[in-house]
């Protein structure tokens, strides 16, 4: 019985303009996200090419992750170029694109699209399933055979959540089999299989939406009035959420700015050029720089840790932050991602530290220097480090969505 | 009739809680987003304090900013939570690159503040722009979906027009009365931002060339609201199902929040496309480096040609030079010149690179631009962009900062110190040059807000014409509307 209600929500949904209108809307905004992606990722390449270091330049520069085209996330900062010198680490812009128009408006990456629109889309699915049928009193009749609450339920939710989710796996499938068409833009086997991760959690954050849609079509007498409160909702989900977290982290965790590192930086410097200057050892004056600087760094990023980790535990009571934050570090564009290059980048700075004072007689351009390479976490590293947190909470979220809902239609009056 | 449907039409608003979750989404999110925004800013202002106070502590005369370099300062956008725009790529200051030697000052932008905020760059910013575009909008969906369509579903219009009154007034009606309503919504968050930032001593408005912009940005997002306000009676006045209504409204947000606004800016880059900064940069450096050789080259020529110097010794030349030989001086001459020719030579190519590259990104832009002002957001988010001074005006005048600080710096300090003589270098002419005059400087100035509006009078008269097109469109299907 519940398969037979879900092919009838199937058929409808099939038959209703609503439908078309939608799965428009999803061609277009997926197309339109990858393309625009898709070129947007191209120029930084091409950017890259041109900054490139050569072998034996003491610059740590990554090539633009593939995966950005999906999930932006963090990889313009990842992509900067890292320039090491004895005075530390310098950051130059890396990948710019030639014109501020570019910035202006955000990119509307795939996560971005599922994130914000597709959620709620996922909404008006869900919106009238339960007050619409009453309104129209066909759920009366529904009812008035032998079929059971759970099951009409259930029939609906499958229904349409096959609605939604058939035409998006496959529309999204069809731009990335575009993609494909592109040399020089190359999947690797292991990103293929982060990109079907990030689209598994599109379709439970996408079930979560659905299911929260029909809960509060079962509380609500009317269809009107479960649009009006289902939009206060997503709101508080997609946008007030995720800021006010991250906002009151930042009063329980003091991080340093950035300038009063500089500063900090800077006064060491000055002091071991003085010493030099009255007779010390340059070496050793870089040594400490270099030492202090490091330990300054892990000071800051562990202050910075601590900052994330609270943010994203209170972020967490939305769903939508969940699922950013889980699909944006597979995508390897996440802040564990960066926070860890940054790592590896002081790791780095440190090797050509030593080899600086390792070869302090010869002269600065004949020096060779390591060359910087980096390899992004594992998908279980990514996992152990959250990602499964959030994947579990987001199942969690669907259940709890689901099982209000069921609570909510067994104590519904259909009359 | 008018005032009895518009009191209807105001109450039933009120009474299926649209008003009510109107202004709790209002009075919730734009304080948030306006303490997110100021808070931010707040933080940068004192680094931004900070800084030009120990600029200015070790940078007192022409002589220290010819030890330390000099710099011109950007302070941030005191009204960024208006809409932060591309703030976070604008330079944070424009300063000198090595020293300021006779062949002029090299002066390039600075942006210190990069990527700082990581969580900003993932979940996005909450300004007010992207308040009204995105949230308001989608409010604005609400209140109108099923405005016409609704009252046909529920047989409510039939008998509205059952009465001796006219279509126009009924549509007017809604018109004034859901636009009232959500503008009244969107009041009081405003109200309610600036009274939290004056409370917690982050309000901005204590200078008063913060107040006309702030005021122009509220009219301005009214008029957005309207605009989308009467698409979406236009849109349930053309369909017959509130939900057909619910998702054409939606495709139309979607279409103008996303689709168009970043996708005209891929259709200028392909219609007229510029080159990358970076490949310029490298021009640039080529070109450095081919008129550094040629100078070089020159130099090397003009030594081994000069009768008296192509025979001298190193020891023998420093000997004639300071006993001030005619040949050394005629040499000097001769040498000064040919530098002042590649210098100028120098800056020319330069300068020529620089301004195509300006002008064909000038091209893109003013296309890309263009082509977004179909959108109802683009011409919002233009218009607010500029009044918070975090747009084009503001990097195009610190393009002409950089220029003029150039320039400024050339004739205080570079040319100064050509016109001591090239054996004059900095290292030993230092005490020749007036060191002891203050250091050159330019303040920084914000771009006035006629000049703003001067550049965004056109999105202001597009999102009126959108509102009333909007209108004449929605009267025009609601007299052809069948009730029934």
């Amino acid at each position: 019985m519940t398969w037979t209600i879900a092919r009838k929500e199937i058929l409808s949904n099939l038959l209703s303009y609503k439908f078309f209108i939608v799965l428009l809307l999803i061609v277009l905004l997926v197309a339109t996200s990858l393309f625009i992606m898709h070129r947007d990722y191209k120029q930084r390449m091409a950017d890259y090419q041109v900054i490139r270091p050569k072998p034996g330049d003491p610059v740590a520069l990554l090539a633009p992750n593939p995966l950005s085209i999906f999930a932006k996330g963090l990889d313009d900062a990842m992509t900067r170029s890292f320039e090491i010198s004895t005075i530390g680490i310098e950051v130059r812009v890396g990948q710019r694109g030639g014109n501020i128009i570019y910035s202006f408006f955000t990119a509307p990456d795939f996560l971005y699209i599922v994130r914000v629109v597709l959620s709620l889309v996922a909404l008006l699915f869900g919106f009238d399933q339960v007050s619409r049928e009453r309104e129209q009193g066909t759920l009366k009749l529904l009812l008035g055979s032998s079929v059971s609450r759970a099951k009409v339920l259930l029939g609906k939710w499958i229904g349409n959540y096959l609605s939604l989710a058939v035409p998006f796996l496959l529309v999204t499938l069809l731009g990335v089999s575009f993609l494909f068409l592109d040399r020089e833009v190359h999947f690797s086997s292991g990103q293929l299989g982060r990109l079907a991760i990030i689209l598994t959690l599109s379709l439970l954050y996408l079930g979560f939406f659905l299911s929260l849609g029909m809960l509060v079509s079962a509380l609500t007498r009317r269809a009107a009035t479960s649009v009006i409160v289902l939009l206060f909702i997503w709101a508080l989900f997609v946008f007030v959420i995720p800021n006010l977290g991250t906002l009151a982290a930042r009063q329980f965790v003091s991080v340093p700015s950035v300038r009063a590192l500089s500063e900090k930086r800077q006064q060491t410097w000055t002091r071991e050029v003085l010493q030099s200057e009255r007779g010390g050892n340059w070496a050793e004056g870089v040594k400490t720089i270099s030492r202090e600087n490091d330990q300054m760094e892990q000071d800051y990023r562990l202050k910075f840790e601590r900052l994330v980790r609270l943010s994203r535990d209170i972020n967490r009571i939305s769903p939508a932050a969940s699922f950013l934050d889980a699909a944006s570090e597979i995508a390897g564009t996440g802040i564990g991602e960066e926070s860890r290059l940054k790592g590896e980048i002081t790791r780095y700075k440190d090797s050509v530290i030593a080899q600086i004072l390792a070869n302090w007689n010869i002269e600065n351009k004949n020096r060779q220097y390591p060359v910087f390479t980096y390899g992004p976490r594992s998908v279980a590293e990514i996992f152990a480090g959250g990602a499964l947190f959030d994947t579990l909470w987001l199942i969690f979220f669907n259940i709890l969505a689901f099982a209000a809902a069921y609570v909510a239609f067994v104590r519904y009056d259909v009359r | 009739m008018f005032k009895v449907l518009y009191k209807k039409e105001l109450l039933e608003n009120i009474q299926n809680s649209r008003f009510l979750l109107a202004l709790v989404l209002c009075v919730v999110v734009i304080p948030l987003g306006f303490y997110v925004s100021q808070k931010d800013y707040s933080d940068r202002r004192q680094v931004y304090d900070e800084i030009v106070r120990d600029y200015s502590e070790m940078h007192k005369t022409v002589g220290d900013v010819m030890k330390e370099g000099g710099a011109a300062f950007r302070p941030p956008a005191a009204l960024g939570f208006l809409s932060g725009g591309v703030e976070s790529i604008l330079p944070s200051s424009v300063e000198t690159r090595g020293y300021i030697m006779g062949g002029g000052a090299n002066v390039d932008f600075n942006n210190a503040r990069k990527v700082d905020n990581s969580f900003t760059a993932l979940f996005g910013r909450l300004d007010l722009a992207f308040i009204v575009s995105t949230v308001l909008a989608v409010l604005v969906m609400i209140f109108t979906f099923n405005a016409v369509a609704g009252e046909k579903e529920r047989r409510t219009l039939a008998q509205v027009m059952a009465n001796p009154v006219s279509r126009p007034v009924a549509i007017t009606a809604k018109m004034a009365a859901g636009t009232t309503l959500l503008g009244a919504a969107f009041l009081a968050g405003m109200l309610a931002g600036i009274l939290l930032l004056v409370v917690l001593g982050l309000s901005p408005f204590g200078r008063p060339e913060t107040i006309a912009p702030l005021a122009v940005g509220v009219g301005v997002s009214l008029l957005f609201l309207l605009a989308f306000y009467n698409f979406g009676l236009l849109v349930s006045s053309l369909t017959r199902g509130s939900i057909t209504a619910m998702v054409a409204l939606l495709s139309f947000w979607v279409a103008t929040a996303m689709i168009l606004p970043k996708g005209s800016v891929v259709a200028a880059k392909i219609l007229l496309p510029a080159k990358s900064q970076q490949v310029v940069d490298l021009e640039k450096s080529q070109v450095r480096y081919q008129i550094s050789n040629e100078l070089g080259a020159a130099i090397v020529h003009l030594t081994e040609t000069t009768p008296g110097i192509k025979d001298m010794s190193t020891d023998e030349y420093f000997k004639a030079r300071r006993a001030k030989s005619p040949a050394v001086e005629a040499f000097e001459k001769t040498q000064g010149e040919i530098q002042d020719a590649f210098k100028a030579k120098s800056h020319a190519a330069l300068d020529r690179i620089d301004a195509e590259f300006d002008q064909r990104k000038a091209r893109e832009a003013a296309l890309a631009r263009n082509l977004a002002r179909i959108s109802p957001v683009s011409c919002l988010v233009h218009v607010l962009t500029e009044l918070a001074g975090t747009g084009f005006m503001e990097e195009a005048k610190w393009r002409e900062t950089r220029t003029r600080f150039r320039q400024i710096l050339d004739r205080e300090i570079a040319n100064k110190q050509h016109e001591i003589g090239f054996k004059d270098t900095w290292l030993t002419g230092f005490d020749k040059l007036d060191g002891n005059a203050a250091a050159p400087g330019i303040p920084p100035e914000p771009v006035p807000l006629e000049q703003a509006l001067g550049a965004v009078w056109i999105d202001i008269v597009l999102l009126a014409v959108y509102a009333v097109l909007f209108f004449a469109g929605t009267y025009v299907a609601f007299l052809r509307y069948d009730v029934r």
